[in-house]
């Protein structure tokens, strides 16, 4: 914001505004595109689907395609579990990875250093599909709502964020409580974690995002069992039938193919349970944005 | 001193990474511990009486056995609860835990499983059969089924049994076919050829289409006569290049057939030639060139959709159901099915299409797929995991019985059927709802004990005279699903079903090697990859020499020839050969 010459720059300024507006409304436009134009086939019917051309409106509205969609085997169950693990799954992390990172960031810690680089390794080396999948098979993970929560609970790159965060804070608040004689745990309740507030949301935001995603490990350690499948999980399944299709076709499989191809879900179907496992995860974002903007140190330290 | 440090760790993670690289968790059963320390939920679990006692006969104590299957049955219910489930558990008191599959690739879960070295007790893993066999992980049936499978022997008979051996080096049983075991072709409608519009052929007075020129005028002038349908501009013809629909709706397969050349038997990609049991790449074979040609003078003059080339699946299958296409080749039993099914939706019932023989020339017998070979696809197959073959044997031999059959075929008597005179017969609102509701399987249990068990097939017939598939012999329910244009045409052409304008499936010879296209390569031969890169230069020449112009036809149709050739495909043929002769080998030797 220059003061110098008035007039251009003032030009200048509300060329490059309605530049920065245009870009960032044709990007707004484009990203928000798919999204409606998903939400528009969910709500069209499905045989209508088939002729094309639906873009942004729904042009023959149905509520039937959700409805079909509750009918589907297991889908409620999947959806409990999806809630279940990713309401306990953020709350276990957030607590734990931030106790852990507290406890890395105390200086008094003797083998500070070496668990560092020992979690920093764990980001670059990892043991690769086969042996994590006989690790837990031998921990006895499998086939447990567990193995949604426990291998899940410390996120290294979360507490990486966390320790920096801490470290910002100021010293002097930790040690006015300890001459409280607060002891550790009470340090950490009542100073630290208030305080980490902030970075917390973001973390449990990304835990929770994660959790409410993922699939793989469904399709792995709970593959078989219905009551621990995730909606994520039932939404692959219905979503890659037809990636399993072409695989039948294409090995020759034509008799499998063909059973299969009947049970492919029409286009409307497949954009419902789309809808319906982005939406809620969607909707967690206003509300935790009032922790990013919140100040930093309350109550600071004079002098 | 803290180099060192750092030096000493990046030595450990080397040394940790080499590791992993070294042992290739290849499946030798010892690396993967295979103590029972993480059961499937399987016969362990949660039987009393697992100390089966080996009475006599009967022995219905319950167990479970855990059935992993490779494709999802969205009719299956799960529970066991159903009433034909419960039958079934009270006659023999086996319950089946079903397994079906993951989202995608039951290649990968079946790999975990070797990895792993925990089974399901029965698993029907198709084409990553091999991968088990492998591991070990399969156990043979030849004693089994010679000790408790009288039934199994009299269900499928020797020669099938003879033809599902394992290979020539291992001439063991490993699985229960699974099939549709009959000894008459079922009855069903065409589903593939070069389709036509209803509304094209009436308005044309029906008209003989029996060569691919016939089909050409037919439609040409249909075009001419209407520039427009619904608002839209008219297609003669669309095609689809997309991926791997391309065989089904690029041209090619329908290309293969109006050669003259058969699906089911000769197996495409290769005509297999009746006498030599030579393989030929069918693009060498006589007359497909032809065809080819003929899509090519369809394109010069317009009435082949230029987006052909380029349109996605999901736009092809939209122009189907917009009514708006006059003719295509594809197989509607499946592929199309949606476009298909939005018609029927949007009741324009004469924008549906007929199936048209329509050969290279009038010497040429459209191509047609012979049922009479047996179709060995693998089956179920008992894992190493199970804690009691002999009684899972028992079972399937149970299944192989009559009394089984018809209980999962036709219900619970008194139930969903009655029997009046010595006959089955299934009561009018019990048969609506069997052909109507969607959920009727998956709340009786009806078919949920058949494939990939054992089961016979459309037109089979027990012992007193009737059908073990209600209605399968009978092309009611085919006319039922018919609506008026379509009947007026059948009518005007003097036949029942579409079928009667193919060739009739009696009047193909049988092959001696059974299935052509399911004859594979071996996965570690060369043919096996030379397969891929083949498959990809034929869509890619075939969509090329249909968009050239036609005095360019002869010079691209001679590059692929070339280009097939460098690519290796005369090892393709080799290889095919090789397989072909043992599996002859294997169907008649001892």
């Amino acid at each position: 914001m220059s003061a110098y010459k008035q007039t251009d720059s003032k030009f200048l300024d509300v060329l490059l505004n309605i530049l920065l507006y245009t870009s960032m409304v044709f990007i707004c436009l484009v990203t928000l595109y798919p999204f409606i134009n998903v939400l528009a086939i969910s709500l069209n019917q499905s045989s209508d689907t088939v002729r094309g051309g639906i873009y942004l409106f729904p042009r023959a509205f149905t509520l039937e395609n959700y409805r079909q969609l509750f009918s589907f085997r297991g889908l409620v169950t999947a959806v409990q579990i999806s809630v279940l693990r990713t309401v306990i799954g953020t709350v276990s992390t957030v607590l734990l990875t931030t106790m852990l990172a507290y406890t890395i960031s105390r200086k008094d810690f003797i083998a500070r250093k070496f668990v560092s680089v020992l979690f920093v390794a764990t980001m670059y080396i990892n043991g690769g599909m086969i042996p994590t999948f006989l690790l837990i098979n031998k921990i006895g993970l499998t086939n447990s709502f567990w193995v949604y929560i426990i291998p899940n609970l410390v996120y290294v790159w979360c507490l990486f964020i966390i320790r920096s965060y801490i470290d910002t804070l100021p010293a002097p608040l930790q040690e006015s409580a300890k001459i409280d004689g607060a002891n550790d745990f009470i340090i950490f309740i009542r100073v630290v974690l208030p305080l980490c507030i902030p970075v917390l949301a973001t973390v449990a935001l990304f835990t929770a995002v994660l959790q409410w995603n993922s699939w793989f490990d469904t399709y792995i350690y709970n593959g078989e069992n219905k009551k621990l499948s995730t909606l994520q999980y039932e939404m692959m399944k219905i979503l890659t039938n037809t990636q399993a299709l072409q695989q039948l076709v294409t090995s020759g499989n034509r008799q499998e193919a063909e059973l299969l191809s009947k049970n492919i879900s029409p286009e409307s179907i497949r954009m419902a349970i789309t809808i319906l496992a982005t939406v809620p995860i969607l909707m967690v974002y206003p509300f935790l944005q009032k922790y990013f903007i919140s100040g930093i140190t309350l109550g600071g330290v004079k002098g | 001193m803290k180099r060192v440090g750092y030096l000493l760790l990046c030595l450990v993670i080397l040394v940790v990474s080499l590791s992993a690289c070294a042992t290739q968790s290849k499946n030798d059963g010892t690396s993967a511990a295979n103590t029972t320390a993480g059961p499937t939920a399987d016969s362990t679990a949660d039987t009393s009486g697992e100390q089966s006692t080996k009475d006599q006969e009967e022995d219905i104590t319950p167990i479970t056995f855990t059935l992993f299957r490779n494709t999802d049955n969205p009719n299956q219910d799960l529970t066991s609860e159903t009433p034909v489930a419960k039958k079934v558990k009270e006659l023999t008191g086996v319950t089946i835990e079903w397994q079906m599959p993951s989202a995608g690739d039951y290649q990968e879960k079946i790999a975990l499983m070797c990895a792993a070295g925990n089974y399901p007790d029965l698993i029907m893993p198709s084409t990553a059969a091999p991968m088990l066999y492998e591991a070990g992980a399969i156990l043979k049936l030849d004693d089994l089924i010679d000790q408790y499978g009288s039934n199994i022997k009299n269900f499928y008979g020797e020669e099938i049994l003879k033809k599902s051996r394992w290979n020539l080096s291992d001439k063991s049983l490993y699985y229960f076919p699974a099939g549709w075991i009959s000894d008459t072709a079922s009855v069903s409608e065409r589903q593939d050829g070069f389709f036509i519009q209803l509304a094209a052929l009436k308005d044309q007075g029906y008209p003989k289409i029996t060569t691919l020129e016939e089909y050409e005028a037919a439609i040409q002038s249909y075009k001419e006569k209407n520039p427009t349908i619904d608002g839209k501009p008219s297609i003669g013809m669309t095609l689809c290049f997309d991926g791997w629909h391309a065989i089904f709706s690029g041209g090619i397969l329908p290309s293969y057939y109006s050669a003259g050349y058969g699906y089911k038997d000769n197996d495409y990609e290769m005509v297999i030639d009746l006498n030599t049991h030579k393989s030929t790449y069918f693009a060498k074979a006589p007359g497909v060139k032809e065809a080819i040609k003929w899509f090519n003078h369809m394109n010069s003059i317009g009435l082949i959709d230029p987006e052909s080339f380029t349109q996605k699946f999901d736009q092809y299958l939209a122009k189907i159901a917009q009514g708006r296409v006059i003719g295509f080749a594809d197989d509607t039993g499946w592929h199309t099915t949606p476009a298909i099914n939005s018609l029927k939706e949007a009741n324009k019932y004469d924008s549906l299409y007929a199936p048209m023989p329509a050969a290279i020339n009038e010497d040429v017998k459209f191509g047609a797929y012979n049922q009479g070979s047996f179709m060995a696809a693998y089956g179920v197959m008992i894992t190493k995991s199970c804690d009691d073959p002999v009684r899972a044997t028992k079972f399937i031999d149970w299944l192989c019985t009559d009394e089984a059959q018809i209980l999962n075929q036709w219900g619970i008597e008194g139930v969903n059927y009655n029997v009046e005179n010595g006959k089955r017969v299934i009561p009018a609102e019990e048969w609506t709802a069997r052909t109507t509701d969607p959920n009727y399987h998956k709340k009786t249990g009806i078919s949920n004990f058949l494939w990939p068990l054992p089961s016979y097939g459309d037109g089979k017939k027990d012992p007193s005279g009737q059908l073990y598939i209600p209605g399968s012999d009978s092309i009611e329910a085919l006319l039922d699903a018919k609506h008026q244009p379509e009947m007026d045409a059948l009518n005007v052409y003097g036949i029942k079903l579409w079928s009667d304008l193919f060739p009739a499936w009696d009047t193909i010879p049988k092959s001696p090697w059974g299935i052509g296209y399911l004859i594979n390569y071996p996965q570690d031969s060369k043919a096996a990859s030379i397969a891929q890169t083949v498959g990809d230069l034929t869509t890619k020449y075939i969509a090329q020499a249909i968009l050239a112009k036609p005095t360019d036809f002869e010079g691209v149709w001679a590059k692929y020839l070339a280009d097939l050739d460098a690519a290796g495909v005369s090892e393709m043929e080799k290889e095919k050969d090789l397989q072909v002769d043992r599996k002859i080998r294997l169907f008649t030797e001892d």
